[in-house]
């Protein structure tokens, strides 16, 4: 006789993750979702408002990720203006949005991911925390944070603070770069570039030993979405979009980011918030509702660097060389899991490429802003966030009030990858019908590959408590697990 | 008397003066050291409460003879472990919004560096950071939770009429917080922090 186990999860507010996986006839995984029960009204919340607030408006829509909202947002407010920003502001940004990537990976791969991958998925689950991470590896702890310090660090010297800066806006960014705050930048990398070079290795040293997980958690054929540089490489604030397929076949390439919506459609459920953003052209022009699970892709870390030609640094490089062997064929490499290679990679680029810009003689040029008025009534702004492509769209009448706004966020275009790699996680290690913690464990992992944000907008959000619910063919809830 | 207003967004620390000259000085808190906390959105309402609280319980605090450092942050994060790290603190203040509609008033009470587990999420508790001061760098002052209570967490400014009301009358707080830090002394906080095993 089955029965119904419920714990519900004691959230502050109403937003958690909630995961529903159903059972066929036979008691089999038929299906898993992932259901994200935030609604974020922010784009509705912004019409009214003018634009040139809206990059403080967007980045308090995240305590993690802030820079990258007011990147996209910048960018978007440059095209309503039609000004070409100051080169010197265009590498001031690049600077704090490679800072933000460091800081943000460093927190998804030390801190959240860490205990797993350094203490092992089957290790005691009270000592597989955060607890049992710094009892274990302390140095490998105090080099998360040290990362971590280091990219808000930057962000603070370059913005004035290291949350919500207001130093980007539409035109390019209000200080220039003192010689003083150069030096300081430059002195910190020597040990924020031993520390990504420790976490790679330790990575690598352990990859043999989580084959089970590389096979089951999100490792599936997809699209791969984001932005490279004119030449192909590896990209994070401006460039053209571009789509690679499963084989490795680059399908799009040279899509200015104003033509997203040429390729990228969204489609939405009744069971979640989050939409299902698709890539438009796998998909039947008469059947977009009905299959636009084909149009599947992933963006973020992986996908960058499965893009990419080339990174475009010499040690970015030569570890995109052996990451590339992970994948035979000129395939890209395909299971979610190794989005924490790819973030290692990322955060290695980054600071090769704040080395470089520190080096930069014009740097610190003083001619940081170009400024005019509405010149356009629509503006796209797309960088690379730390978990993938994000997407400002503003429509604003002639006084530059906003009308329409239409956001894309990274997490949001993983959500068809999420829910198939909760079910590809289920079907490997549901067994009959009870749910056990080391399954809600893995779940977690497998999610925490992409590193959502998704209801971060306040804080006690971010805390994202889970519930996993096992349904069986006749719909009746067999067991359900939370935490939170 | 505020001595100064500091922006409830800016995570800088800012160091309010102490005030010598005003009516509710206090001498035995002359020499004590507080880092306020505040953190919460402040474009979710109620959410945004822990951040006003913290500010005004700085400037209190520091009209009464505390040195006060202060943060306001979204949400709690790693790195945040050095800041209450620093040898030189006594204490450090968390302030938050609790939604719980069953809390009436604003609570108050003292933290330990508890067993701290981190979520899916890209947050962390009061606890989990003192473990990381503690453990990580050897230094852990003692702390406390301010919590007021929030019921409107929607995307807006400004506070539901119960948050708001609560926000006015902070007296009987800013006492509470300095009969504790007189109550708990200046030791010495140091801790062995933990060695490498790699």
């Amino acid at each position: 006789m089955s029965r119904t186990v419920t714990i519900d999860p004691v959230t502050r507010i109403e937003g958690h993750a909630k995961i529903t996986i159903q059972l066929d006839d036979q008691g089999e995984v038929a299906d898993a979702r992932f259901h994200v029960t935030e609604f974020r009204g922010f784009e509705k919340f912004c019409e009214g408002r003018t634009f040139w607030e809206m990059p403080g408006i967007t980045a308090r829509i995240c305590g993690i990720c802030p820079v990258s909202h007011l990147m996209a947002s910048s960018k978007a407010g440059d095209a309503l203006l039609s000004v070409r920003i100051p080169p010197t502001a265009a590498k001031l940004r690049r600077m704090m949005n490679w800072a933000q990537l460091v800081q943000s990976h460093a927190l998804s791969f030390f801190h959240l991911s860490g205990p797993d991958l350094l203490l092992g998925m089957e290790s005691d689950p009270a000592q597989r925390n955060v607890m049992g991470l710094i009892a274990q590896y302390p140095d490998i702890a105090r080099r998360g944070i040290g990362l971590r310090h280091f990219g808000q660090q930057v962000i603070r010297l370059l913005g004035g603070r290291s949350v919500h800066p207001a130093w980007t806006v539409a035109g390019g960014v209000r200080d220039a770069l003192s010689e003083a705050t150069r030096a300081e930048i430059a002195a910190m990398l020597p040990e924020a570039f031993a520390s990504a070079e420790l976490g790679l290795q330790l990575l690598k040293e352990r990859l043999p030993s989580f084959a089970p997980e590389i096979q089951s958690y999100g490792d599936f054929p997809s699209y791969f979405l984001g932005l490279v540089t004119p030449k192909g490489g590896l990209e994070h604030y401006d460039g053209v979009l571009r789509v690679m397929d499963s084989e490795g076949c680059i399908v799009e390439d040279g899509i200015a980011p104003e033509d997203y919506r040429s390729i990228i459609g969204e489609a939405v459920e009744p069971w979640s918030y989050l939409k299902f953003p698709y890539y438009r052209k796998a998909v039947g022009s008469d059947g977009a509702a009905l299959d636009y699970a084909k149009g599947m892709y992933r963006v973020g870390p992986l996908a960058r660097v499965n893009l990419c030609s080339f990174a475009g640094t010499e040690r970015a490089d030569a570890e995109l060389a052996e990451f590339r062997k992970l994948s035979p064929n000129g395939k890209p490499v395909s299971s979610s899991f190794h989005y924490h290679y790819a973030r290692l990679i990322e955060i290695l680029f980054s600071l090769e490429k704040i080395a470089e810009l520190v080096a930069d003689p014009t740097i610190t040029n003083e001619h940081v802003r170009s400024r005019a008025e509405v010149n356009q009534q629509l503006g796209v702004g797309v960088s690379e966030a730390p978990r993938g492509t994000l997407f400002h769209e503003y429509q604003v009448d002639d006084n530059g009030i906003l009308q329409k706004v239409n956001l894309i966020i990274a997490t949001g275009q993983n959500n068809l990858a999420m829910n198939r790699t909760v079910r590809q996680i289920a079907q490997a290690y549901v067994s009959g019908d009870k749910l056990s913690e080391g399954l809600l464990n893995r779940i977690e992992h497998g999610i925490r590959t992409y590193d959502p944000c998704l209801s971060c907008s306040t804080h006690a959000l971010g805390q994202m408590p889970m519930q996993v619910q096992l349904v069986n063919s006749g719909g009746t809830v067999v067991d359900e697990v939370g935490r939170g | 008397m505020i001595y100064c207003s500091v922006d409830r967004n800016t995570p800088a620390i800012v160091r309010l003066p102490n005030a010598k000259n005003t009516g509710i000085m206090s001498s035995s808190l002359l020499a004590y050291n507080l880092l306020i906390i505040g953190y919460g959105n402040p474009l979710r309402r109620d959410d945004g409460a822990g951040l006003v609280l913290a500010e005004k319980l700085a400037a209190e605090l520091s009209a009464g003879g505390v040195a006060v450092q202060q943060l306001a942050v979204q949400q709690l994060l790693p790195e945040l472990a050095l800041t209450i790290a620093n040898a030189d603190l006594d204490g450090v203040l968390f302030v938050d919004t609790v939604a719980d509609r069953s809390v009436s008033k604003i609570i108050f009470h003292s933290l330990v560096d508890a067993a701290a587990r981190v979520a899916l999420g890209h947050h962390l508790t009061p606890q989990a950071l003192l473990l990381y001061a503690a453990r990580l760098y050897g230094h852990c002052p003692p702390a406390w939770l301010v919590a007021i209570p929030g019921t409107d967490f929607g995307h807006g400014e400004g506070f539901s009429p119960k948050t708001a009301k609560l926000l006015e009358d902070t007296d009987h707080l800013t006492a509470a917080i300095q009969a504790a830090l007189a109550a708990h002394g200046r030791s010495d906080h140091h801790l062995p922090a933990t060695s490498a095993v790699r």
